[in-house]
């Protein structure tokens, strides 16, 4: 349930002082309601309009307002010293992909960065204060614009001004209003008569405040959100933390100095200069100029592009067709250099294409981009317009050109996988399209979902055989909404009601303790009892529960909820209980625990940075590992896998296990910390294996590698398009697995009676000899067959010859084949064969047909009423009968002999 | 205890196509069907 965002703006524009007024206006300034679209703005001269499209026209096309113009890296520049000297600390960028906030893939805005859970709440956490960041974000919610809007990006930069009020250091509206207006007219020399600044409110689902937006010739290029008050509409208080939350375009900064014709051209640098000359497009920035201006207000998600567009071409005096050709060239160019550097990004930070969660969106962009240079022929290669991204962003982001590889890697398989993929499309597609049903909008999100068929595809195949197809416009939007967030699974909720948090003792060494029962719940038709303290692990964290004892009571599960242990038992207990926990079972699944940090940083040394944790359950006879790649590895990976784990494990390092503040974790490790999810918490129990592997983790865990004994990875398997599962064992597992397979091959060996080396070999022997066996089987029964039906006795009766009998171990064919043996145009010939079922075949010779006998309606008649079916005509008649029926056989072969001597009579 | 024994079970177990715990059962049935067919054919022959 979120804020009613227009009770919002009701509520403060009674007082729009109190919300919206800072100092900066008191110079001069006035606040006016835009007569066109509705909203409130503060201006410095007397315009009419807020200027905000479609208010106004982007003025800057052509003729930027700023003394010079900066590219990219020289904006991040501008901005780090302005700033800088105003007491900001400028931070390094946080992933693309969010690894540290529950319920978002990506990073969508600077925010983000800081935004934290702690106990269900979302708090925020600043390494700095004020700080100022160059926050990579990545939004699909605009796909079809990308590229075609001259604004629109799925990978752009927010700056991220960002302070807590009442904190040292902070402050609040005044102050970062000052500071925007003037980074705006000092830093970038913008004349302050072209600022207007909207009056604009943001609610989240339990905060909201004012904002201002800023805008100049038309663009927008910042907002400022002051997060003041926490609650609902009806029950709010003003924060203690007030937050300065203000986002700034960098790329809407660097084109506001440059005027091209599109964001593109001044934001991705010399990159569009080699894509143009790399694809061979030709660029008329002239015409592209005249476009952009009168198409600046172009949505594809809100109008009709082709409507659209034809409305702009009459303006420029072009037919649509001709407008079309030439700029759509340049629109896939634009497209293909965006997705390519927000591939970069996610790339970069172990982000996967995949049919999962976020990595679908990245799918998406990748099979977009792949699509366009095939459409028009450009010959490009994404890794390496990827790598060229990387280059040119060197100063600003280093660590991109460290990935180039990866590029490589991953989109190459993505590629292959893209054309597999095509190529099925078309045959299904095709056929769908010759069955004349429509294709809706389910159909099309099934087909999307499922085979990767886009609705673009379909037009294409659908225009080949001259059929109409439009794509919805709003198609992307909707699909990539449904893989943007992570939903949150509903866990089954018990009410501990208020049970103290047990105090936890497993992380130690002693199995046997003292506890008092505090409580008892049912739950599920069973017994669990809650102490004030208990050794006993509960299944969490992938880690299955330990057993033992409370007392003479077997603890048959273990279960956590809200901090408060429950231990399944069969009787209610009370008073002093002794604890006892299994010790056997408890080092087994610490030595499977400590196992998957080793494989998972053995995994990621071997496949690559992408490996990243999906998921793990560590059991007593085995556990898996599921990890984030793009194949089942190959038999010598695995095994490189397995050495490298085991090498860790003859080190015998010191597994640290240590309870530390969140920030300080982070900042210390990263957030591959955050393997098994985020984890909603102050403070993070960090499970260290030096220089391998650091994890977030609740789980036991061994104090030395050495204490795991062995690893053994027993297989892996691709359980998803980009994940993998490992399964493997360490400790006596390991040794139980391979006792059993020592004694599953001697078994085999034994009855082969071969050496174990010779079991291979004895098994193809075997499976061969059989095979020719069956072979030889086969040809005798076909052999014997013939002699048989040689030997068969043909009945005389007056001119004629009958054969009325039951032919054991017959299917059709056998019966096909005495007939073809035996029948002649005196013949008549009833056959029933008894095998998987009850075969029934009979012929009528054309002299016999004269005594008015049908084999096709004898077999019908007959069939039918046993319960099965046949037919056929006069000359020859073929059924079958249920085998439940072969009590029933003889009565109606005799049926048949009366009903041939009665006729011949 | 060595990885040997594994790599030729899962060897054995491809040429059978089937699951690596399956391959002693599997061995012993074809081994009793190759038997029955040699009665079958000293039957037939
Ligand atoms: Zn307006
Ligand atoms: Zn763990």
């Amino acid at each position: 349930m979120g804020i009613d965002k227009s009770r919002v703006m009701k509520l403060f524009q009674k007082d729009p002082d109190r919300y919206w007024r800072v100092s900066l206006f008191d110079e001069g300034w006035t606040r006016k309601k835009c007569p066109n679209c509705g909203k409130w703005f503060w201006s410095l001269t007397d315009r009419e309009l807020c200027g905000d499209p479609p208010c106004g026209e982007y003025e800057f096309l052509g003729k930027p307002p700023t003394k010079k113009k900066l590219d990219y890296i020289q904006t991040w520049d501008a901005i780090e010293k302005f700033f800088s000297k105003e007491g900001h600390t400028p931070i390094k960028r946080y992933p693309v992909i969010c690894r540290w906030f529950p319920g978002l893939y990506f990073t969508v805005a600077s925010i983000v960065d800081f935004q934290r859970s702690a106990g269900g709440k979302t708090v925020f956490e600043l390494p700095a204060n004020p700080l100022v960041v160059p926050q990579v974000c990545l939004r699909f919610n605009d796909i079809p614009n990308i590229g075609v809007s001259g604004r629109h990006m799925s990978c752009f930069t927010m700056i991220g001004q960002h302070a807590i009020s009442g904190e040292k250091g902070g402050y609040w509206k005044d102050r970062c209003v000052d500071l925007d207006q003037r980074f705006l007219t000092e830093a970038l020399g913008i004349p302050e008569e072209k600022v207007v600044w909207t009056e604009d409110i943001w609610a989240g689902p339990n905060a909201f405040g004012s904002s201002l937006e800023y805008y100049v010739d038309g663009l927008e290029l910042g907002n400022a959100v002051f997060t003041e008050f926490l609650g609902t509409i009806d029950n709010y208080k003003v924060m203690d933390q007030k937050v300065i939350d203000m986002g700034a375009g960098h790329e809407r900064f660097t084109w506001i100095t440059q005027g091209t014709p599109t964001a593109y051209d001044a934001v991705f640098g010399p990159v569009m200069g080699r894509l143009k000359k790399e694809s061979g497009v030709k660029y008329d920035e002239k015409l592209f100029l005249e476009y952009s201006k009168l198409a600046g207000s172009i949505n594809a998600d809100e109008r009709d592009l082709e409507k659209s567009r034809a409305g702009v071409a009459k303006k420029m005096g072009l037919g649509a067709r001709e407008l079309s050709a030439q700029i759509a060239p340049m629109e896939a160019l634009y497209a293909i250099a965006d997705h390519a550097r927000a591939l970069a990004f996610a790339i970069s930070d172990s982000g996967l294409p995949s049919n999962v969660g976020g990595g679908y969106n990245l799918r998406v962009i990748a099979r977009r981009a792949m699509g366009l240079n095939e459409k028009f022929n450009f010959g490009l290669d994404l890794a390496e317009v990827s790598a060229w991204h990387a280059d040119y962003l060197k100063p600003l982001f280093p660590e991109l050109a460290e990935h180039k590889e990866q590029y490589k890697e991953i989109l190459g398989v993505e590629k292959k996988k893209y054309k597999q993929t095509m190529h099925r499309a078309r045959r299904v597609v095709t056929s769908l399209i010759a069955s004349k049903k429509p294709i809706g909008a389910d159909k099309m999100q099934e087909l999307y979902e499922s085979q990767g068929i886009t609705p673009e595809l379909i037009k294409e195949v659908a225009e080949k055989s001259g059929k109409k197809f439009e794509v919805p416009a709003d198609f992307y939007s909707k699909m990539t909404e449904r893989h943007m967030t992570k939903e949150d699974k509903e866990a089954e909720v018990i009410d501990v009601g208020d049970l103290p948090q047990t105090k936890k003792l497993f992380y130690g060494k002693p199995l046997k303790f003292k506890a008092k029962v505090l409580g008892n719940k049912r739950i599920g038709g069973k017994d669990w009892a809650v102490l004030d303290r208990s050794a006993f692990y509960a299944e969490s964290g992938g880690q299955d529960h330990d057993t033992g004892y409370l007392n003479k009571e077997r603890v048959n599960n273990v279960q956590i909820v809200s901090g408060v242990i429950l231990h399944q038992v069969d009787k209610r207990l009370s008073g002093d209980v002794q604890g006892e926990v299994d010790a056997e079972r408890r080092k087994q699944l610490t030595q499977h625990h400590t196992a998957a940090h080793l494989v998972n940083g053995a995994a990621r040394r071997v496949l690559g940075e992408h490996v990243w944790q999906a998921g793990a359950q560590k059991g007593v006879s085995k556990a898996h590992l599921d990890i984030t790649h793009y194949e089942n590895p190959g038999a010598e990976q695995v095994q490189e896998i397995e050495g490298l784990a085991n090498k860790v494990v003859a080190e015998g390092r010191t597994v640290h296990k240590a309870v530390m503040p969140r920030a300080e974790a982070e900042r210390e490790y990263g957030f591959r910390l955050y393997q098994g999810g985020a984890v909603p918490e102050r403070e993070l129990r960090i499970v260290s294996i030096p220089d391998w592997d650091t994890e977030a983790c609740g789980g036991t865990h061994a104090d030395n590698t050495g204490e795991v004994e062995k690893v053994v990875i027993t297989s892996t398997e691709k359980i998803q398009d980009g994940i993998v599962r490992v399964w493997f064992r360490a400790g006596r597992a390991a040794d139980n697995y391979l006792g059993e397979m020592d004694r599953l091959l001697g078994e085999a060996a034994g009855l082969l009676m071969v050496g174990d080396e010779g079991v291979p070999r004895a098994v193809e022997k075997l499976m061969a000899d059989w095979k020719a066996k069956r072979k030889k089987v086969d040809e005798l029964r076909r052999k014997n067959a013939k002699g048989k039906i040689k030997q068969m006795q043909m009945r005389a009766l007056k001119k004629y010859r009958v054969l009325i009998t039951k032919v054991d171990n017959a299917n059709m064919d056998y019966l096909r084949e005495i007939s073809r043996q035996l029948s002649g145009p005196r013949t008549f010939l009833f056959l029933v064969g008894i095998k998987d079922q009850v075969y029934v075949f009979s012929s009528t010779g054309e002299e016999f047909l004269k005594e008015g006998i049908s084999s096709g309606k004898i077999v019908q008649e007959l069939c039918k009423k046993l319960g099965g079916g046949g037919g056929g005509p006069p000359t020859k008649g073929e059924g079958v009968i249920p085998l439940s029926q072969k009590a029933a056989i003889d009565k109606l072969m005799e049926d048949v002999n009366r009903r041939v001597e009665a006729t011949l009579k | 205890m060595t990885r040997e024994s594994e790599a030729l079970l899962k060897q054995v177990a491809e040429i059978l196509g089937v699951p690596v715990s399956d391959v002693p059962k599997v061995v012993r049935n074809l081994l009793d069907e190759s038997n029955k067919l040699d009665a079958l054919i000293t039957q037939l022959e």
